[in-house]
């Protein structure tokens, strides 16, 4: 047997057993979900949420959103922010050294007044300039931070720090809530007896081409942008099925930065957010996780498989590719800070799955996917695989891939059902196929770019260009 | 007297277009915000009773928009809602609405508060008309 | 060495060689995606399928409901037991009555309806729409569904048995306020407080499961409806070995102004949990007298920062000249939101407060310099 031969049969079957065990925990994650999503909407339908908007005994919360150079949007998003329909609530919004006119905007629309306001700095930040509330009643909720530019991470930081109640929500202004968001969201915090939930987190929806209204959302439509439509059907994919097994399991690793809750002592006794990384959400989940089992206190956290929050998607395969790149160095980075529960049973479920799983599936994925590709269809051009092999192979893996979007599909009719028309669930379905044509392809290659730039140590954020949330269907 | 009732809830809606029908009055039927406003613009209701909680515009936003916006018409406005706090409440109030009910409610109990502020309907109608 | 990694190596080869060749060979390739293919076709016809059919029970159940709610709604607004037989017996009506009577699924849907109008009405049509349920002999089915297997159907049966005022069904719902699912035990205890108002919080007495904070919101939110009766085995629940039952007590003392409590609250000031050192904390200022700042003071130290804040922002309101020496002591308090909160108490308590404070700091130094702005600015 010689060298080569011994080459190609082990790349072959490593590509082989690879999507055989992804594949079949594909098939438990779906199981897994399914089952947790019934119990949610079932305990759903007994419970009024109007109750935790009304009452004096509901919890506190701060709503954490930072801002920067958001100046085309700001004060329509902070008015819907403030029509947010609960009660004890305080909106932080922290000008993380906007550029443009932003905070000018936001003091007059407001009314705002700079005012001495003590600032326990529990977490280390940039400087604070100034603190804004409103001369007008009307407002009271609100408070404006106008800091030195720090980035996403030190400007939740400092809102941290401004905070004074139990719960953070951290949202990115230009989110849209559903009616009872705020309420799902916090929910989970008061629901369990035997452990303490740290952190509760929701679906994040696409709302690309939605009809919204004073900031509400009262149409739905499927995005009529082909790459935002594409990432509808991901987004189904990864909350309803991934999140919600993982969330079953108590192994959830990641909450959307775009709108998640956490309990405000605990995530400064973690330490708050760590401004090193590009995926700071998903690193100050795993940090807090890990600071409740090196404490050895019972915990959980939480996720809700409800459209809670709309947010607008990249449209265009620049921004796209930069989006996925940045992610993608954020997952190396996080995973790379907290190596030391690679399989290590101190950290439970943590430790010996999910860590593990997104070293794996998650991380590899892309460059195992990438390096197959290549590497099978060279062995194919050279002779060492036959065509009909490499054909097959690769029709085994398109159909499974296909096989898992449509029961995505099917999940999500079956539960929220968010694109009520027909012709909306069929046109989901042809993005199903035409998926590996359009889009994968383009995210694997990001992610691959992803690795190179994380060892070539890039660390901005990128700009992300508003479009505006409104394309009203005609 | 010419009602109209704006409610997104059906059962609801027949009940109270049923009691009202029976004291008499003229009953115009509407579930949602959008249609309460068109259906105001076209019947020039004598008055409203609207729910807070509707697709499409609020009933705090009727009030709004009858007492100072752009459907102006001086006609008395009860709000029928399930949310009883008080900030609520003082926002109703705050924004012109003539009374506030929190369901659950009696059917016989809104019958009564629709007669009681039935003269100021009748005076200002009139009102209306002058000005029309 | 060399030897044992090359026997290693065409192990692994010969393992691979045979998963190749046997496992994973072109005919199973092949038959695996004409396995997904089927599957693929399966799925989507279903989905279709089903949108369809959900479409069509949606349509009519919409049917349904308008001829049903004709009928509720004339039942409801009847003004006397003449009117009531009059509308039930109008054969319009009793068609379509005969059509719920039959099927098991549409007399569920007749109960849900009846149970929902029934929540949203007070007075009369409430009572019209309990006449009804009795008419149509509907609780049988009722308590059938009560029976069924499944945790949620129960649940649900429980909570339309509460909506209709089933008081007599009391005995019967008293055993789940204490079962092992959670759901049902849920919605047994706000069955029971529904019907019978306080006396239903008797299974406070004997749940050994933890009623979550949750839960307690309902609770709270349900008792708020009916008049306060009796309170009296709070004393016992304040004892309770289940810290929930303790918990909500104590809420139970602070809304409803219980003063009669106080010494009982005042020995769970010293109790091991902190929860509920928290909640009796929040409790005892709100049921206050000349006692209380200084219990709080006497217990300060012995808490966790949470408390300690919550009591330093009562001493604003409830604290008296007695309390000045021990503010004073927390000025020096190495947590700034300390200083913070002691100093708003001080300006509050003393008018001559705030001369005292700056003769004992350095104004122009943080904190003091934000500090000192902010609680004049405020006060």
């Amino acid at each position: 047997m010689n060298i080569t031969d011994a080459v190609f049969q082990f790349f072959s079957s490593g590509i082989l057993i690879y999507s055989v065990s992804l594949l079949l925990f594909y098939l438990l994650i779906v199981v897994y979900s399914i089952a947790e999503i019934k119990l949610y909407i079932r305990k759903s339908s007994f419970t009024d949420y109007n109750l935790l908007a009304s009452s004096v005994y509901a919890p506190s919360v701060s709503l954490l959103a930072p801002a920067y150079n958001e100046a085309a949007n700001i004060i329509e998003n902070v008015r819907s922010l403030l029509a947010v329909h609960y009660n004890n609530i305080e909106l932080i919004v922290i000008n993380d050294g906007s550029k443009d006119d932003s905070l000018q905007k936001l003091i007059e629309a407001y009314q705002l007044v700079k005012v001495p306001f003590l600032v326990n700095e529990k977490i280390k930040t940039k400087p604070i300039r100034g603190i804004y509330k409103s001369r007008n009643s009307l407002y009271h909720k609100l408070i404006v931070v106008d800091k030195v530019n720090g980035g996403k991470a030190d400007a939740l930081n400092t809102g941290i720090n401004v905070a004074s109640n139990k719960y953070l929500v951290c949202i990115d202004v230009d989110c849209i809530l559903e009616q009872d968001a705020m309420l799902k969201l916090i929910k989970p915090f008061l629901e369990e007896t035997n452990k303490q939930v740290i952190a509760t987190g929701g679906v994040i929806r696409i709302a690309n081409s939605c009809e919204v209204v004073n900031g509400k959302l009262v149409k739905v439509h499927l995005p009529k942008q082909l790459l935002p439509r594409m990432q509808t059907l991901e987004y189904i994919r990864a909350f309803l099925l991934g999140r919600m097994a993982w969330s079953r399991m108590n192994g959830l690793l990641i909450i959307s930065g775009a709108f998640g809750a956490f309990d405000r002592e605990i995530a400064i006794k973690a330490g708050g957010y760590n401004h090193a990384t590009v995926g700071e959400d998903m690193e100050l989940i795993v940090r807090m996780r890990r600071y409740m089992h090196e404490n050895k206190i019972p915990y959980k956290v939480s996720f809700i498989p409800d459209p809670l929050c709309w947010t607008e998607a990249p449209a265009s395969y620049k921004i796209l590719g930069r989006q996925r790149n940045r992610w993608t160095r954020g997952t190396i980075e996080t995973l790379q800070i907290h190596k030391k529960m690679f399989f290590n049973r101190r950290f439970g479920i943590l430790g010996i799955l999910s860590y593990p799983y997104w070293v794996f599936y998650e991380l590899l994925a892309p460059l195992i996917e990438f390096s197959g590709f290549v590497g099978l269809t060279i062995f194919a051009m050279a002779g060492y695989i036959s065509w009909p092999f490499f054909l097959l192979l690769l029709a085994f893996i398109l159909s499974f891939g296909f096989l898992y979007s449509v029961f995505a599909i099917l999940i999500e009719v079956l539960t929220f059902n968010q694109y009520k028309r027909r012709t909306d669930i069929f046109k989901l379905i042809l993005i199903a196929f035409a998926e590996p044509l359009f889009f994968h392809p383009f995210v694997v290659w990001s992610a691959v770019r992803g690795n190179l730039d994380f060892i070539r140590k890039k660390k901005s954020w990128g700009e992300m260009t508003r479009q505006g949330f409104n394309s009203k269907k005609k | 007297m010419k009602i109209l009732i704006a409610d997104d809830e059906m059962i609801m809606l027949k009940i109270i277009e049923l009691r009202l029908k029976k004291d008499g009055h003229e009953v115009i039927v509407t579930s949602n915000g959008q249609e309460a406003v068109e259906q105001i613009k076209l019947h020039d209701p004598d008055m409203i009773i609207a729910d807070i909680m509707m697709p499409f515009t609020s009933g705090l936003e009727i009030v709004s928009l009858v007492k100072k916006g752009s459907l102006h018409r001086k006609v008395p406005i009860i709000i029928l809602s399930s949310m009883g706090q008080e900030n609520v409440v003082l926002e109703a109030f705050n924004l012109g609405a003539d009374d506030y009910i929190t369901k659950p409610f009696s059917p016989n109990e809104l019958s009564m508060r629709v007669k009681r502020l039935a003269p100021a309907a009748k005076l200002l109608s009139k009102t209306n008309e002058n000005f029309s | 060495m060399l030897t044992i990694l090359t026997s290693f190596a065409s192990t692994i080869n010969e393992v691979l060689n045979y998963l190749l060749h046997h496992f994973f060979t072109q005919q199973m390739l092949f038959d695996t995606i004409i396995f997904f293919i089927f599957l693929i076709v399966a799925s989507i016809a279903f989905i279709f399928l089903y949108l369809f059919r959900k479409n069509k029970r949606w349509q009519r159940k919409v049917y349904l409901q308008k001829s049903l709610n004709s009928f509720i709604g004339e039942i409801a607004i009847c003004e006397s037991e003449d009117e009531l037989n009059e509308i039930f017996s109008n054969p319009d009506y009793q068609s379509v009555l005969l059509q719920f009577q039959h099927i098991g699924s549409d007399r569920n849907l007749l109960i849900s309806e009846l149970a929902e109008t029934s929540k949203k009405f007070r007075g009369s049509t409430m009572e019209n729409i309990l006449w009804l349920f009795e008419k149509m002999e509907l609780r049988n089915q009722l308590l059938k569904n009560l029976e069924n297997k499944k945790w949620h159907k129960k649940a649900k049966a429980i909570q339309q048995l509460a909506y209709l005022q089933q008081k007599n069904c009391v005995d019967i719902i008293l055993p789940f306020t204490n079962h092992e699912n959670e759901l049902l035990r849920a919605e047994a205890q706000i069955a029971l407080v529904k019907m019978t108002g306080f006396e239903g919080l008797e299974f406070l007495s004997k749940v050994t499961y933890p009623v979550s904070e949750w839960q307690q919101l309902r609770l709270i939110e349900e008792l708020s409806s009916t008049t306060c009766t009796s309170l009296g085995n709070i004393h016992e629940w304040l004892q309770s070995e289940n810290l929930s039952v303790v918990n909500f007590a104590l809420r139970l003392v602070e809304i409803y102004q219980q003063f009669d409590f106080y010494d009982e609250v005042k020995r769970c000031l010293s109790h091991s949990s902190m929860a509920v050192c928290k909640n009796a904390v929040l409790t005892i200022s709100n049921i206050s007298n000349e006692t209380t700042a200084d219990l709080l003071v006497a217990h300060f130290a012995g808490y966790d920062a949470f408390i300690q804040t919550k009591i330093l922002k009562i001493l604003q309101s409830d604290g008296t000249e007695a309390q000045l020496p021990f503010l004073f002591s927390i000025l020096n308090h190495p947590d700034d939101s300390y200083k913070l909160e002691a100093a708003k108490a001080i300006l509050k308590i003393s008018d001559t407060g705030i001369v005292a404070i700056e003769e004992l700091i350095d104004r122009n130094a943080f904190p003091w310099n934000v500090i000192l702005p902010q609680i004049k600015n405020v006060a």
